[in-house]
Order: C-alpha cells, then structure tokens, then sequence
C-alpha cells in the first residue's frame, strides 16, 4: 500500500494511474470550496493514496481509485493527513490545504446524495456524487502550476469524469485559464465516457460553478451544490448548458427549487430554497394548486368575459356571479311559463311535439315522435306505465321513430340503472304519455306534416 | 334496428323531460295560484337537468335526492345518498373562501375546492342548456 502511494505520490505517470480510469463509479468528491480548486493535483494525489488504505480496507468500492476514496475518507478521518504527510513528505504541500479540504468535506457531509459510490462503504455519509467526479477531475485540472506534469498522467487516471469535465470547459471559472490549458490535453480522451454520470457530473458541474461564484460560504456552496447535483442525478435531460457564469443563479434558481422540490423526498439533507417548505406537504400543496389552476381555466372559458380576469378571488366571484344570474333566470323564464300556460291551455302538446321534431330535425331528420300514440292508452299503474309506454313505442314502424324510441328506452333504463329514480322519469313521462295517448289525432297530424 | 343515432343528446333528454312536466303541470294546476305553478316549473325545470345528466355529477344526484325525498320516496333516497366517508375531507379541503359557491351548487358541501370547480363547470354548462331550452319554449309559446 505504501509502495502505492509513494508511486502515486511520486509519479503519477505510472501505471498504476491507469488504475484510476474507472468509469463507473470513480467519482470523485471533491469540496466545491474555490479554495480548494487552489489546491494542487498533488495534494488531492497524495490525500487520495493517504487514505487509499483505510478506505481501501473498508470500502467495498470495486474500483481502485485512491483518489475518490481518499477524499471521502478525508472528511471523516482528518487524522489521514497526517498520514500522508508522513508517507509521502513530498506532498507536505497539500498539508495546509488539506485542512482547508477538510473542512470543505466536513460540510458537505451533510449532502445525501445517492450514488453507487455511497455505497462504496463507510462513506454513507458523504455524497458520493458524481458530479464530485467531474469536479475532482476539474481540481486536477486547476491543480496549478506544478501539478501540470502530474495532471496528464492523472487525467488519463481518471479519464471519464476528469477529462469530461475539462472538457466541458468552464468559462466562468478564475481558472479558465488553466481549464483550457488541460483541455486541450484532455480533449482527445474526453468524451469518451461510457460513464453516464459525467454526463450528469458535466452538467451538475458546470451549474456548481456557477453556484461557486456566488459569494456563498463553504456550507451554502456544498448545500449548493448537493442540490445540483441532485437535480442532476434526476433531470439529466435538464442540463442545459448554463452559461455558468451565470450571475444570479435566479433562473437556475428556480429549475433548482423546483428539482429540489420534487427531491425532496428522497434526499433528506438538502437546505431548502429560500421560501419553500421542505417537506412533503408542500409538495402535495402544488399539486392541489395545479390542479385548481387547472379547472379555473376551464371555468374561465365557460363563463363569459373572464378571459382577462385574473387571480382566483376575482374569478371565483365571477363565477358565483354567472351561476348567480342563470339560477334568475331559470326562475324568471318559469314565472315566464307559468304565465303563459293558462292561457295556452292544451297548446302545450304542440308545443311539445313542434319542439320535439324541430330538435330532432337538427339530430335525426323528420321524427315521427308521436308514434307512441297508436298505441292504446295505457291507465296501469305508474311504473307499469313507464316501461310498457316504451315497448310500444319501440314497435313502430317507423324506423326512425324505433330508433328514437329504442333510444329513449336505453335511456330510461340507463337511467333507472344508474339513478334508480324512475318515479321522477315516470311523473315527466306520465304526462307524455297521457299528452300522447289522449292526442292521437293531434300528434300524428303534427308528425306526419313534419 | 336503426340504431344509426344511437346517442341522444343531452339537451334532448332534457327537453324531453321538461317539455313531459310542463305539460303535465298545465294539465293538473289549472286551478293553481300562479306561485304554484311557477314553484312547480321550476321544479321541473331542475329535475329535467338533473336528469339529462345522467347521475354523473354530484349535484345532480342531489337534486334528485332532494326530489325523491320530498316524493316520500325513503328507499331510493337512501340508494342516492353520497358515501359518507367524504365527510372526513371536508375540513381539510373546503378552506377555499368558496363557500359561497358551495351554497349555490347543489350537493357540494363536502368537497374540496377541485372538485368543487369541477361540479360548478358541469352545473354552468346544465345550467345554460337549460335556460335555454326554456327560452325557446318560451318563444315557441308565445309566437303560437
């Protein structure tokens, strides 16, 4: 283990950097700390091998990356730095960095983020993220200066999610510079990840570096960050190409609280958005909320002149205005007919009958609706009246006239199945039928005209 | 069996029904005060809706309790009645300010503010159908 880590400590170049290339999970953590990104791809080398073998030794992680592990393991065991200073005094440089690493990963213990690399052992509570991936690939890449000659070599190491991220670019970093230097050795072995989570670790990397630019502490970053890269690990598709210089994260911020939202119920740890509540009642919430919305549209297109109206107080008393007004009216236009009826007097039957034919003119051509009427009166008792009534009426010869009245029958039995309210179907027939039956003469004189 | 127009109409239930009690209102409150008979026409102008609807809203079946029951009709009332277990949504989701809304909608004390859209848009829509069914037998009437 030792002979590792010096090897990985002293020359990245060797083979056993090759190690690193794995895609699946080497995901990296890396702090989103800026300070961090100062830190040199040696250091991060040599916090890796330090700890290689404590998370080697617990970890289940098939993957053989000293790197990722080791920075998961510097979280929880700052004692490791220790160690590496005294394994590797050649990395005493990232020393002093180290602690600062320390306490960028003691916060972003907080982020629960799942990943296979979670699993990967008594790192539960680290975020294992991928896009942790794509920013230890990117720190390499920052590592300054003296790192150049190690971060190829280290690069190749870790080619998915490093080469990745360098790829990807990073324009509103301060270290664009350096970016670009190591993409262009990157490029070549970029891309080439069949890792789908450096697609999300891109994504979530480019949104952490903007989120990094805003001048928020270290724990807000992580929270930050853990957030994205939760929306990342749930809305691939959603990783557009910020320009992570973004300024305000304000239009991010809301793709953000809406993914965090609806994350919310997996990931525990996140830090709510400022003004959403983080729990699932909030949740169930908007989707109330949605759902009304949804209908007050509706209700917006039947009920006229609401179309510019908006808000829900306004709408809601336009809409107790409509029913209001119709409710008068059905009043009014009943007082309408009680007063016209007695006067009409038995007209009533044709009018029933004129605009009976006239609606089914509209439906079903000329309706010889009176053909109930050759048939014998029926004086049975109520309900024997209703059904009879119909099967007569189905019998005409009238094929229209059958069909309608099959029609009325399927109805009236529909009717009867469902609302089982065959009284009320009787008092409204029973004096269609009784209008039918007494006006033979009448009805098939008006039936046969039309 | 010609079954080439094999769904009625909506309104055609409707005017069916209504035109059905209209008639036999004007046949049998000949000797009725004029408030009677517009109480009556009303009834029947509610129930008609009612039923073109086809019990698939809640206001509906409402209605038609309300008829049954006062037809004395105990059993079926019974069949129509709204399960029960709604009642215990009702603190939740009825918060809305909308109670007046509530009031005006028949059968829609229980609901939440949703559903409660939903059956105002279906009661709008009958309500329209209706009166304007009535507004053509009015002028129907009036032009004999």
């Amino acid at each position: 283990m030792d002979m590792h880590k010096k090897d990985h400590c002293h020359s990245l170049k060797s083979e056993d950097n090759l190690e690193y290339s794995n895609p699946g999970n080497s995901s990296f953590l890396l702090p989103n700390n800026p300070s961090i990104r100062s830190v040199s791809g040696n250091s991060l080398i040599a916090i890796g091998q330090a700890n290689q073998s404590d998370s080697f030794s617990s970890s289940s992680i098939p993957m053989d990356d000293p790197f990722s592990i080791g920075f998961w393991n510097q979280s929880t065991k700052p004692t490791d730095l220790d160690l590496c200073k005294n394994n590797s005094p050649e990395c005493s440089n990232p020393v002093n960095r180290n602690s600062s690493l320390n306490a960028e990963w003691n916060s972003s213990d907080s982020f629960s983020v799942g990943g296979t690399l979670l699993q990967a052992a008594n790192l539960s509570h680290f975020p294992a993220d991928k896009a942790f991936a794509g920013r230890a690939a990117r720190l390499s890449c920052f590592s300054n200066n003296s790192v150049d000659g190690m971060m190829s070599p280290f690069s190749l190491a870790q080619s998915t999610s490093l080469c990745a991220n360098a790829a990807l670019g990073d324009e509103s970093r301060a270290q664009v510079e350096k970016n670009k230097e190591h993409k262009n050795n990157f490029d070549g072995v970029a891309v080439s990840s069949d890792y789908p989570s450096s697609c999300i670790a891109l994504g979530a990397v480019k949104r952490k570096r903007s989120n990094e630019d805003m001048p928020l502490d270290q724990a807000q970053a992580a929270s930050h960050v853990s957030r994205e890269m939760e929306e990342n690990l749930e809305f691939e598709q959603n990783a557009e190409p910020n320009s992570p210089s973004v300024a305000t994260d304000k239009p991010k911020g809301k793709q953000i609280k809406d993914s965090n939202e609806s994350l919310k119920d997996e990931f525990i740890h996140i830090r709510a958005r400022r003004g959403q509540a983080t729990n699932s009642h909030s949740l169930a919430e908007r989707v109330r909320r949605e759902k009304i919305n949804e209908r007050m549209k509706l209700l917006q297109d039947l009920v006229p002149g609401c179309s510019k109206v908006t808000g829900k107080a306004v709408m809601l008393d336009e809409i107790i205005n409509y029913v209001q007004s119709l409710q008068q009216q059905v009043e009014f236009l009943s007082m309408k007919l009680a007063a016209i009826n007695p006067r009409l007097g038995i007209d009533i039957d044709s009018v029933l009958s004129k605009y009976l034919l006239q609606s089914f003119h509209g439906t079903s051509g000329a309706m010889a609706f009176p053909s109930s009427s050759v048939h014998p009166p029926m004086h049975t008792s109520q309900q024997g009246l209703v059904q009879p009534g119909l099967q007569a009426m189905a019998n005409p010869p009238d094929s229209l006239g059958r069909s309608m009245n099959t029609q009325l029958a399927a109805v009236h039995e529909y009717k009867e199945s469902k609302m089982q309210v065959s009284n009320s179907w009787e008092e409204g027939l029973q004096g269609v039928m009784q209008m039918a039956y007494s006006n033979n003469v009448n009805l098939n004189a008006h039936g046969l005209q039309q | 069996m010609d079954l080439e127009h094999s769904s009625i109409s909506k309104p055609m239930i409707m005017a069916f029904h209504f035109l059905g009690a209209l008639s036999h209102i004007q046949k049998t409150t000949t000797h009725s005060t004029f408030v009677c008979r517009c109480h009556r026409i009303r009834c029947a102008a509610y129930t008609s809706m009612a039923l073109s609807t086809g019990g698939h809203s809640a206001w509906s079946r409402a209605l038609l309790r309300g008829k049954l029951r006062r037809g004395g009709l105990r059993k079926r009332a019974v069949i129509l009645q709204r399960p029960r277990k709604r009642a215990v949504r009702l603190e939740e989701g009825c918060q809305d300010g909308a109670d007046v809304l509530r009031r005006l909608v028949p059968g829609s004390a229980g609901m939440d503010s949703a559903e409660l859209l939903d059956e105002t848009a279906d009661y709008i829509r009958c309500l329209e159908e209706q009166v304007s069914l009535m507004r053509s037998i009015v002028n129907v009437v009036s032009s004999l």
